[in-house]
C-alpha cells in the first residue's frame, strides 16, 4: 500500500468559466490546483472544443465568446495546473479527521482518489426535459444536446430541426445551426411576440449588454433571411412518428401558459425536435458533502447558497457559476473569479482584506451581470401553467424508470402522507434510475406541488447520493483491492492541444 | 375527545403495521411521526426476508449461538405473516419468497453452516445443506468459491419502499389516525391515561389522550422511552447499502455469507441489492454524533461489500454501481427485540430492536393482540422488557 498522494490545495470540479477563472486566481497565488472536468478538453459548455486534431481558426467566433477565449488559452497555458479531464467526479466528502476533502472520481472506468484542502464545486447545469406525449421518442434531444453535437463534433443531429422552448438560448442554436448548413424547420416560444420584445422596454438594458441584444438580433435576422418560420404562444403538444419523431405538433397557449382549446393547433414535419425550456442547477455534488440550497423558481432550482467569496455553508467548499443560479458564462467567469479569492483567504495565502479589496471590482461587475440574468430570467421564464398543460394525463416523467404523470398522480392521491419530493421518489421510484432524478426531479416535484398545493421548495430536492454517475463495479473492487481507495496515487495529464 | 386507547410513537413499518392491527381489533389508534412516513430504516433496509439464522447471530460461538436461536419460533411466525401479506393488504408489496441461501466459501464457514442447521431444525425451520452440482444446479450465478449453502424456501425479499405505506393506507382504512409531520413533545401520565402534547405542522392537536403507549420508533426508542421517564437502551447504528443498474433476471434468491457481511437480491425491476451490515460513520457536530443527519458513506467498505457480491456471483462485476446509501438501525444490547410491556402497570409498550423489516409485521400483530387482549398466542416471553427491570424498577412511576 503506497500513500503518495499528493494533498492539493483546490479541487476545481469543472473546467468552464467559473473554475478556469477560480484557477487563474489561485495559481497566480502559487497555489497547487487540480481541475477534473468530464470532457476531454477545458472549456466547459459554452467554451466547447473539438477534438485537438480536428481544431480549426473560426472556432466559436462573435464577440460574445472573446473573453471567454483568451481565458481558457491562458490557463491553458499555465505550467503549474494538474489537469484530470475525461474525468467523472462521483463525489466529494468531507475527510474525516483530517482537514479538506475526498474526491472520488472515475477515468476510463479506473477509480480514483483526490486529496485537496479546498474543493469548487462548479459542475455547470443542465437542461429540463419537457414532459409531454412523445418526448421520449429518438429524435426528440435538449437544445444544448444539439448544440454539443455541433461545437465538439460539428454534426448537425436532424434533417429538419425544430426547436420548442421559452429559453433565448434556443435562438444562439438555430442560428448556428444554420450557419452550419442545417435546416430549421422552425422555432415556437411558448410566450407571447410581445412578451419576446418586450426588452425593449429596458432601453437601460440595451446599452448595458448591447452585445448580447445584437447577438441574439443577428440570430433572428439569420433565421429570417433562412426563411426559418417563427412561432409564438405555442407550446408543445406531442411528437408523433413510427419510431421516431416525424411530425411536432403544436398547441396554441395564452400568456399564462394554458391551452387556447379554441384556435386551431399547427402541425410541423420534422426529424429532431430540440427542446429549450429551462435550465437547472447542477448543484447535487455540493448538496452530497452538505452544503445548504435554495428554491429559486427562475434560475435553477435548488441552488447552493454562498457567502461574498463563493464559500458554501460548508466551510472550505466553494461554489461557483450555474451551481449557485443560472446565470451565464460572463457571471460564471466573475463568481469563479471570487471563488478563487475565496479560496486563497481560506488557504491563508491572502488575508481577508486584500481579498475584500480585489473582490470589489469583480462584486460590482457581478452585480450588474445577474441584473441583468434576472431580467433575462424572468423573460424567459416558463408561463405558470405551461408545463401542467403540455404534460397531459400520462406522458412519461421519469424515463430511466419509466413513472408516468399517472403513477406518480395516483401515488400522491392513494397516499396522503407522501409530503416530500423524497418520499414521492421513494414510493414511486422517479428519480431512481440513471440519471439519479437529474432530469425528473423538476417536473416530478412540480405536479407533485400542483396536486398537493403546496409550493415547491416546502418539498425538498431529491436527496444527493453518491455515486453522481454511475460506476463500474470492476473498477470500484479494483481500487478496493490494493487497500488504498483513499490513498491512490493519480495520475495527471496536461490537457492535449 | 381525542381519546384513543393507544398512541403509537413512529411511522416506520411497526408502528405502521401495528395502527394496523390495533385498528382492526377495533381499538382507536393515534399514530404520530415526526418526518415522513417510511422515511428512516423501515424505507432504507435492504428488503430482506431472512428466517436462517443470520451472520451477525452465529459469528460469536455456540453458546450466544443458541440464545438467538431464541428467535426462531418468532421467524416462523413471520414468515406465515408475508407469505399472506399483499392479500391481507390489497396491495403489491414486491414480496417474493423463492428461497433464500446461506453460502459457505471456507471449511470454516460450511461447519458453521451446520451447526446452525442443527439449531433451526430444533425449531421447526427446514433450511437443506446443498453442495456440489445440486448447488449448481439450484443456483446457477454462484461464483466458484462458494463451496456449500444452507437453502430455506421461504426466504425471500419484500420492498421497503412500498410496506409501510401499504400497511399506513390499511390502518387509516380500519379508522386509525396516521399522521406524519406530527411529535409527540412531551408525555405525562395522570388519571391512568396518558396526555401527549404534539407539536409538528400536521398536528391535529396540541393534545391527545391515550390509555396506551406503544414506542415503535425505531433507532430513536430510547428517546421516546424517555418521554415516559423509562430507559430503553436502544443503540443508534449507521449502516449502508448499495443497488446496481437493471440486470437481466439471475439472481431468484436471498443471498446471504454465512462468515462475513453479505446480503444480496434482485429486485423486480432487474436491480441488485447489496449489503450485509457495513457500516457507514455518523457525522459530528460539536464532537457528538448527528442524528439528524445521513451518516457518511465509508468508501472502503463499499469497495469491501461490492467484493463479497462478485464473489458470491461474479455477474456483478459486470454491472454499474447505480446509487449507495446509508440508514440508521436500533440495535438491543443483547440483539434480541424489546417485545412487550416496558411498564406494566402504565400501559407503556415497546416495539423495538432485532430485525425490524422481517419481523415488523410480527412485531405489530402480536403486539396489537398483546394491548387488546393482555396475551399473545406466541410466547414472547424471551423478547419482554421486563428484562430491564433491573433499572426501570428504579424509573417506574417519575412519569
Amino acid at each position: 500500500m503506497t500513500n503518495e498522494a499528493t494533498t492539493y490545495d483546490a479541487a476545481i470540479v469543472g473546467a468552464g468559466p467559473a473554475g478556469l477563472a477560480a484557477a487563474r486566481e489561485l495559481s497566480s497565488r502559487g497555489a497547487r490546483v487540480v481541475i477534473l472536468d468530464e470532457q476531454a478538453r477545458p472549456g466547459g459548455q459554452i467554451m466547447r472544443q473539438r477534438p485537438a486534431e480536428f481544431a480549426e481558426d473560426g472556432w466559436l467566433s462573435g464577440g460574445l465568446y472573446r473573453k471567454l477565449k483568451a481565458l481558457l488559452r491562458e490557463v491553458e497555458s499555465l505550467r503549474e495546473l494538474d489537469w484530470s479531464m475525461s474525468t467523472t467526479v462521483l463525489g466529494v466528502a468531507d475527510a474525516d479527521g483530517d482537514e479538506g476533502f475526498v474526491l472520488t472520481a472515475v477515468r476510463a472506468d479506473e477509480s480514483l482518489t483526490f486529496r485537496a484542502k479546498t474543493v469548487l464545486c462548479c459542475n455547470g447545469c443542465y437542461e429540463r426535459p419537457a414532459v409531454f406525449p412523445g418526448a421520449v421518442k429518438p429524435g426528440v434531444m435538449g437544445a444544448g444536446a444539439v448544440q454539443t453535437l455541433l461545437k465538439s463534433q460539428k454534426i448537425v443531429a436532424g434533417d429538419a430541426i425544430f426547436f420548442a422552448g421559452a429559453h433565448p438560448f434556443q435562438l444562439l442554436v438555430a442560428a448556428q445551426i444554420a450557419q452550419a448548413g442545417g435546416r430549421i424547420a422552425g422555432v415556437a416560444f411558448a410566450q407571447s411576440r410581445l412578451r419576446v420584445l418586450s426588452i425593449l422596454k429596458e432601453p437601460w438594458l440595451l446599452v448595458s449588454h448591447w452585445r448580447v441584444f445584437a447577438t441574439a438580433f443577428g440570430n433572428l435576422v439569420r433565421l429570417r433571411r433562412a426563411g426559418v418560420p417563427l412561432y409564438f404562444g405555442y407550446a408543445m403538444k406531442e411528437a408523433i412518428g413510427a419510431n421516431r419523431v416525424e411530425t411536432v405538433i403544436l398547441q396554441p397557449v395564452d400568456s399564462g401558459g394554458r391551452a387556447r382549446t379554441r384556435a386551431p393547433t399547427k402541425r410541423v414535419d420534422a426529424d429532431l425536435l430540440a427542446m429549450s425550456y429551462a435550465f437547472e442547477a447542477s448543484s447535487e455534488l455540493a448538496r452530497q458533502v452538505g452544503a445548504q440550497s435554495r428554491w429559486s423558481e427562475l434560475s435553477g432550482g435548488w441552488v447552493a447558497t454562498h457567502s461574498q467569496l463563493m464559500e458554501s455553508s460548508v466551510p472550505g467548499l466553494f461554489v461557483a457559476g450555474e451551481v449557485t443560479g443560472v446565470a451565464g458564462a460572463d457571471a460564471s467567469l466573475v463568481e469563479g473569479c471570487l471563488a478563487g479569492l475565496g479560496m486563497a483567504v481560506a488557504l491563508g495565502s491572502i488575508d481577508a482584506e486584500e481579498a475584500a479589496r480585489c473582490a470589489a471590482p469583480h462584486r460590482r461587475r457581478l452585480r450588474n451581470l445577474l441584473r441583468f440574468a434576472q431580467y433575462l430570467a424572468r423573460l424567459a421564464a416558463v408561463p405558470a401553467q405551461l408545463f401542467e398543460t403540455m404534460a397531459g394525463a400520462s406522458a412519461v416523467v421519469c424515463r430511466c424508470e419509466g413513472v408516468t404523470r399517472a403513477d406518480i398522480a395516483e401515488a400522491l392521491a392513494g397516499n396522503a402522507q407522501i409530503s416530500t419530493a423524497n418520499s414521492l421518489k421513494l414510493f414511486t421510484r422517479a428519480g431512481m434510475g440513471l440519471c439519479q432524478g437529474r432530469l425528473c426531479y423538476a417536473n416530478a416535484a412540480a405536479q407533485m406541488a400542483a396536486q398537493r398545493g403546496a409550493r415547491v421548495e416546502t418539498l425538498g430536492p431529491f436527496q444527493a447520493q453518491w455515486p453522481a454517475r454511475p460506476v463500474s463495479i470492476a473498477s470500484l473492487i479494483a481500487a478496493g483491492d490494493e487497500d488504498c481507495v483513499a490513498s491512490r496515487t493519480t495520475k495527471i495529464r496536461k490537457p492535449c492541444r | 375527545m381525542n381519546r384513543y386507547d393507544v398512541l403509537v410513537i413512529g411511522g416506520g413499518l411497526i408502528g405502521c403495521a401495528s395502527a394496523c392491527y390495533l385498528a382492526r381489533r377495533g381499538l382507536r389508534v393515534f399514530l404520530a411521526e415526526k418526518n415522513d412516513l417510511n422515511s428512516l430504516a423501515s424505507g432504507q433496509n435492504a428488503g430482506s426476508l431472512h428466517f436462517q439464522l443470520e451472520h451477525r447471530l452465529i459469528e460469536h460461538g455456540d453458546a450466544l449461538a443458541a440464545q438467538f436461536a431464541q428467535v426462531l419460533p418468532l421467524n416462523a411466525y413471520a414468515s406465515r405473516l408475508w407469505a399472506g401479506l399483499e392479500e391481507d393488504l390489497g396491495a403489491s408489496l414486491g414480496v417474493r419468497m423463492d428461497g433464500g441461501l446461506m453460502l459457505a466459501a471456507t471449511d470454516e464457514e460450511t461447519e458453521l453452516l451446520h451447526k446452525k442447521q442443527a439449531l433451526e431444525s430444533k425449531s421447526g425451520i427446514d433450511t437443506r445443506m446443498l453442495k456440489g452440482a445440486a448447488l449448481r444446479a439450484c443456483a446457477p450465478y454462484l461464483g466458484e468459491d462458494v463451496r456449500a449453502a444452507s437453502f430455506l424456501a421461504t426466504e425471500g425479499s419484500a420492498n421497503p419502499r412500498l410496506v409501510t405505506l401499504a400497511y399506513a393506507r390499511a390502518a387509516a382504512k380500519a379508522g386509525a389516525g396516521v399522521y406524519a409531520g406530527c411529535e409527540v413533545a412531551a408525555l405525562s401520565r395522570g388519571g391512568g391515561v396518558w396526555r401527549a402534547d404534539l407539536i409538528g405542522a400536521n398536528a391535529p392537536a396540541a393534545r391527545i389522550c391515550a390509555d396506551n403507549v406503544l414506542n415503535a420508533a425505531g433507532a430513536f426508542a430510547g428517546r421516546a422511552a424517555l418521554l415516559a421517564h423509562l430507559h430503553l437502551p436502544v443503540m443508534p447504528v449507521p449502516l449502508m447499502m448499495c443497488v446496481t443498474d437493471r440486470a437481466p433476471p439471475a439472481i431468484p434468491h436471498l443471498v446471504q455469507r454465512a462468515g462475513a457481511r453479505l446480503s444480496m437480491k434482485q429486485a423486480r425491476d432487474g436491480n441488485i441489492i447489496i449489503g450485509g451490515g457495513w457500516p457507514a460513520r455518523f457525522r459530528t457536530a460539536n464532537g457528538t454524533p448527528d442524528f439528524s443527519r445521513r451518516p457518511k458513506l465509508i468508501h472502503s467498505n463499499v469497495a469491501r461489500n461490492l467484493a463479497l457480491a462478485v464473489q458470491a456471483a461474479p455477474l456483478v462485476a459486470q454491472r454499474r454501481l447505480l446509487r449507495c446509501w446509508t440508514g440508521v438501525v436500533g440495535v438491543t444490547p443483547d440483539q434480541l427485540p424489546y417485545l412487550g410491556a416496558v411498564s406494566k402497570s402504565s400501559g407503556f409498550y415497546a416495539a423495538v430492536g432485532g430485525s425490524g423489516f422481517t419481523l415488523g409485521p410480527a412485531y405489530a400483530s402480536l403486539m396489537a393482540e398483546l394491548i387488546a387482549t393482555g396475551e399473545t398466542s406466541l410466547d414472547i416471553s424471551a423478547y419482554d422488557p421486563a428484562r430491564l427491570s433491573s433499572v426501570n424498577g428504579f424509573m417506574e412511576g417519575a412519569a
